[in-house]
């Protein structure tokens, strides 16, 4: 082999000397292609070639080298061999870096300066681990190498050096990675076309037949290209994941996944696929927590926050956990929300306040939803359900809190008016829970009018006791009776006047004006509920209230003799005007019912 | 060379880092090698560190091998583990798989140190300052250090809680299985020294 070597250095040599002396006789536009030839060639094969003889020429009884092709020296030089337990240097090498294999050699003669070695070790790259050991005190510029049972200590005579150093064994053992997957790569293509061959026969006439070769070639150097990408994903994905660049990471495993796709039957890139997997599976439990902690404690939570983290689920395919998640981390939202509220002592705001936070999470998570989820309406159901769920929790809140603090009709009116106006605005984005919010609180409506109709007959019974409630109201002056005029008038009743006399006295009586004035503040009030399940009690409210009040003029007006024409009065103007009204008003509220005593 | 007459203390010993790629080795590291927090994120290929530290009134020297998480290749591996003494073996509270990779850096661990079981071990759950994010549980930890036998510690590379304790209690470890082995050593010395005035005589 050493002869070889030298035979082969020597013609060269011969050859280069013969084409300076060819070129000196033709100085003048002579053909160089030889000799660029010959310098490219030197730049590249023959180059590495010779690197390695040198090192075989200068270390002694080394083992061979050349028995693998394409072996070449990438780097050496001097390095300090040190202990590695007390740092103290033990000598001197002298080390090799080939791509594939790290070689070291001690000096045979040290006060000579001629460079002659004598081989001490060889390491297989592939398997060797190599530290950077950071500067201390003690040491600098050091890095160690470890191959089981051999751990060596190195120092170089400077951080340059030694950064050249391990820079150059990192790439070496880069390219080393790549050749495995190439080998494989290589293999698979094989397989490949054994299995295409056959179709080629057909194709023997074919003129075109070079075309599909050049694109194969094509396809090969894309492949490689994919291949050195891949190489690095496994890490870009590790660093994206761990910087919080998640849109980064989801990035890389769909590129990987096309990649994957585009070629389901070659196993290198199943074999990437399974090394992804594993960090796929952390960024999905990453992001996946992300949705799961709780907002306020969650320093990126939010809205924002989590519907972007819902997208990269979706993109990763999990976009039923996606769902889940972004609906449960909805929930807690609102749940924190709620828990924000503090209750001020009006319990019509407080009750506005739990409503509004409903409402607001339930509109806001409609809209968050139909963008996130756009592409995936097998998703849809589960968010029905989920709104489905959330009305049902307000409901039960907004029922028990009601009940808990005694609200009065009015109140609650008002606060069911209040939902009612929010379910309206859920139906302009396609969520109508309307019926359900009235089915699950029929029964509470219900009973709330026939409370309603109970507090009222009681009003008018105690009222009946009070006999002095049921004479002429005496304003006392012209000025009142107007101002009395004026107010029954705008409640809608135009014939006041003609009950009034003697320019300051009403034959309404105060009983009287005390049951329209309640009437008109219930109707105002059952109005405001609007709802149909409670039609029916509605009439039988009114109807049962007027006709007790009837019975009371009656009831009046046979003890107290006296009385009884304005009794009468009160009767006409019960008859003639409240009945109207009252019919009226029910009528507006959709009940179609004519009401009598 | 000069700077290597001064001769530092004789007793080494060689701590690893290991555990899953992003968990908070090298800011373990760091954070006791130099009391610094570092936030950026960079693979760590492999560095070592020494330092001099006071292990119960006694000067020793701590090697730490700082290794990485993403190291796919076995081989390569099995030499850091090779060379350690002592494991840290890392996992990040809020990731549930760095946990689940703890079994598999254990067995690796056993199986190149001939399944000493004994060998010094210290479980470290990271980034215990994230706390609402946490998914391992310290119960989960602490069942899984006790059916090893081993140390659980909760750790924060970035607020250096339980970061010199984690460390000081692998040294400890170390140092004890030092003296245990050495122990033995004279003993079986010992004996060897009698068989041999057995013969004499």
């Amino acid at each position: 082999m050493y002869e070889l070597i030298h035979m082969l250095s020597d013609q060269k040599a011969l050859l280069s000397s013969l084409l300076e002396t060819s070129m000196l006789s033709e100085k003048n536009g002579g053909t160089s292609e030889v000799q660029d030839s010959m310098k490219t060639n030197e730049n590249s094969d023959n180059y590495k070639y010779q690197s390695l003889a040198y090192l075989l020429e200068t270390v002694e009884s080394c083992p061979p080298l050349s028995d693998v092709p394409n072996r070449y020296l990438l780097h050496d030089g001097k390095l300090n061999k040190l202990d590695c337990q007390t740092y103290a240097q033990t000598g001197e090498v002298k080390a090799f870096l080939l791509n594939d294999r790290f070689i070291l050699a001690e000096r045979i003669d040290k006060k000579s300066s001629q460079d002659k070695y004598r081989f001490d070790s060889i390491f297989e790259l592939e398997k060797l681990a190599v530290v950077n050991v950071k500067d201390s005190d003690k040491l600098k510029n050091a890095f160690q190498i470890l191959d089981f049972p051999n751990t060596l200590l190195f120092s170089a005579d400077s951080s340059k050096q030694k950064n050249i150093w391990l820079e150059k064994i990192d790439i070496a053992k880069h390219a080393i990675a790549v050749k495995s997957i190439e080998a494989k790569l290589k293999e698979n293509m094989l397989e490949s076309e054994d299995e295409s061959y056959y179709d080629d026969e057909f194709d023997d006439d074919n003129p075109f037949r070079d075309s599909p070769k050049k694109s194969n070639t094509k396809a090969k150097t894309e492949r490689e290209k994919i291949l050195s990408w891949l190489q690095d994903a496994p890490d870009e994905l590790d660093v994206a994941i761990a910087q919080r660049h998640f849109d980064e990471a989801v990035d890389i495993i769909e590129k990987i996944r096309k990649f994957i796709q585009d070629n389901p039957k070659d196993s290198i890139f199943t074999e990437y696929a399974c090394r992804i997997e594993r960090r796929e599976s952390s960024l999905v439990e990453i992001l996946m927590n992300e949705l799961k902690a709780p907002p306020e404690r969650s320093v990126r939570g939010g809205p924002l926050f989590a519907k972007r983290a819902v997208s990269q689920l979706i993109r990763l395919g999990k976009s039923s956990k996606a769902c889940q998640l972004f609906l449960e981390n909805r929930s807690s939202l609102r749940n924190f929300n709620l828990e924000q509220i503090k209750y001020d002592g009006v319990t019509q705001s407080y009750i506005q306040k739990i409503t509004g936070v409903y409402f607001k999470s339930l509109l806001e998570s409609g809209l968050l939803f139909e963008k996130a989820f756009q592409k995936t309406p097998q998703c849809q159901s589960a968010f029905i359900s989920w709104c489905d769920k959330e009305i049902k929790s307000y409901v039960i809140l907004f029922r028990d809190r009601l009940l808990l603090m005694k609200a009065n009709l009015s109140t609650t009116a008002t606060c069911i008016a209040d939902a009612r106006k929010r379910l309206k605005e859920l139906e302009e984005i396609g969520l109508s829970f309307e019926y359900l919010f009235d089915m699950l609180l029929r029964t509470d409506f219900c009973k709330l009018v026939d409370e309603c109709q109970e507090k009222q007959r009681e009003i008018i019974s105690i009222d009946s006791k009070h006999e002095n409630l049921w004479r002429p109201s005496n304003l006392q002056n012209s000025q009142q009776l107007t101002e009395f005029e004026k107010e029954l008038e705008n409640l809608g009743f135009s014939t006041i006047k003609q009950y009034s006399y003697d320019s300051c006295f009403s034959h309404l009586c105060s009983a009287t004006v005390k049951f329209v004035r309640n009437i008109i503040v219930v109707l105002n009030d059952l109005e405001k509920i609007k709802c149909e399940s409670i039609y029916s009690s509605v009439v039988n409210c009114f109807s049962s209230l007027l006709k007790f009040q009837y019975e009371s003029y009656d009831k009046i007006a046979k003890e107290q003799h006296e009385l009884r024409t304005t009794i009468e009065m009160n009767k006409k103007f019960f008859k003639k005007d409240l009945m109207p009204f009252v019919t009226n008003r029910i009528n507006k509220m959709g009940i179609v019912y004519n009401l009598s005593v | 060379m000069s700077k290597n007459k001064a001769q530092p203390p004789s007793v080494v010993h060689k701590v690893i880092m290991v555990g899953s790629g992003g968990v908070g080795k090298s800011a373990l590291t760091l954070q006791f090698m130099y009391e610094e927090f570092v936030e950026d994120y960079e693979p760590t290929k492999a560095d070592s560190y020494r330092k001099k530290v006071v292990l119960d009134s006694e000067e020793v020297q701590i090697d730490i091998l700082d290794t990485a998480g993403q190291e796919d290749y076995a081989a390569i591996r099995d030499n850091y583990f090779r060379s350690g003494e002592g494991f840290l073996c890392v996992f990040s509270i809020t990731e549930l798989d760095s946990f689940q990779q703890t079994v598999e850096f254990r067995e690796q661990i056993l199986r190149v140190k001939q399944s000493d079981e004994n060998i010094p071990f210290v479980l470290v759950g990271n980034k215990e300052d994230l706390n609402d994010k946490r998914v391992v549980t310290i119960e989960a930890a602490e069942e899984r250090a006790r059916q090893w036998g081993v140390n659980y510690v909760e750790t924060s590379a970035k607020t250096k809680h339980n970061v010199d304790k984690s460390f000081f209690t692998l040294l400890r470890l170390i140092r004890d299985k030092k003296l245990q082995e050495a122990a033995l050593n004279t003993q079986t010395n010992k004996k060897k020294d009698k068989k041999r005035r057995c013969v004499v005589l």
